[in-house]
């Protein structure tokens, strides 16, 4: 079980919003691929429905080994 | 069909083809029988369909295989030594890489990569970077 302090389970109707994630779920849709939305007032995307998951945010990984 | 070649057949098809595979073979054959007569090897055409068939009857059971049974990732749980063991070494050789990276490459359960990368982190033997825009 992962500790609290790296997992969260927002109520509903909460956004979450991310710069990269991703979701590991049991089934996703892709809706109206065609018929792009607007994320913002400069972004488009498309809509995806998720079936229980999680999402991960990720981050870029480095090694500070000196070569 | 001879019967050496039916009985071959019938060892590797234990189903219906699908209509797609009758036509791969179809063609081959035909591809092969023309192949035979311009060259005049009537003799050989027989032993060639055997060989031939099976191959390509072999490479599209292969095929369906691959398409009918997706693999599934078993993402399992190792001691977290081990675990923070491979994900250093994997991290030294991919500079750079995302979380999900970690996760899906060393099929480790996406709870103990977090918190190895999170104690490697506090150890200084990474540097996590967030994505920003």
């Amino acid at each position: 079980m992962t500790p609290k302090s790296f997992s969260i389970s927002p109520d509903p109707d909460t956004k979450v919003n991310f710069r990269a994630a991703t979701a590991h779920v049991r089934d996703a849709e892709i809706y109206n691929h065609d018929k792009p939305i607007y994320l913002s007032s400069r972004h488009r995307g498309i809509r995806v429905k998720l079936d229980i998951g999680y999402i991960l945010i990720e981050r870029k990984w480095f090694s500070t080994k000196k070569k | 069909m001879s019967s050496s070649r039916k009985s071959g057949f019938e060892e590797y098809v234990s189903y219906r083809p699908t209509p797609e595979m009758l036509a791969k073979i179809q063609e081959t054959v035909k591809e092969i029988v023309e192949e035979c007569v311009d060259k005049k090897l009537e003799k050989a055409l027989s032993k060639l369909l055997d060989e031939k068939l099976e191959k390509v009857i072999q490479k599209l059971l292969e095929e369906k295989e691959k398409k009918t049974e997706p693999k599934i990732v078993t993402l399992e749980k190792i001691p977290m030594e081990e675990a923070i063991k491979r994900i250093e070494e994997y991290i030294d050789l991919h500079q750079g890489c995302l979380t999900s990276d970690i996760i899906y490459d060393l099929a480790l359960d996406p709870d103990l990569v977090i918190q190895a990368l999170k104690k490697l982190e506090k150890d200084k033997s990474v540097r996590g970077e967030n994505i920003d825009s």
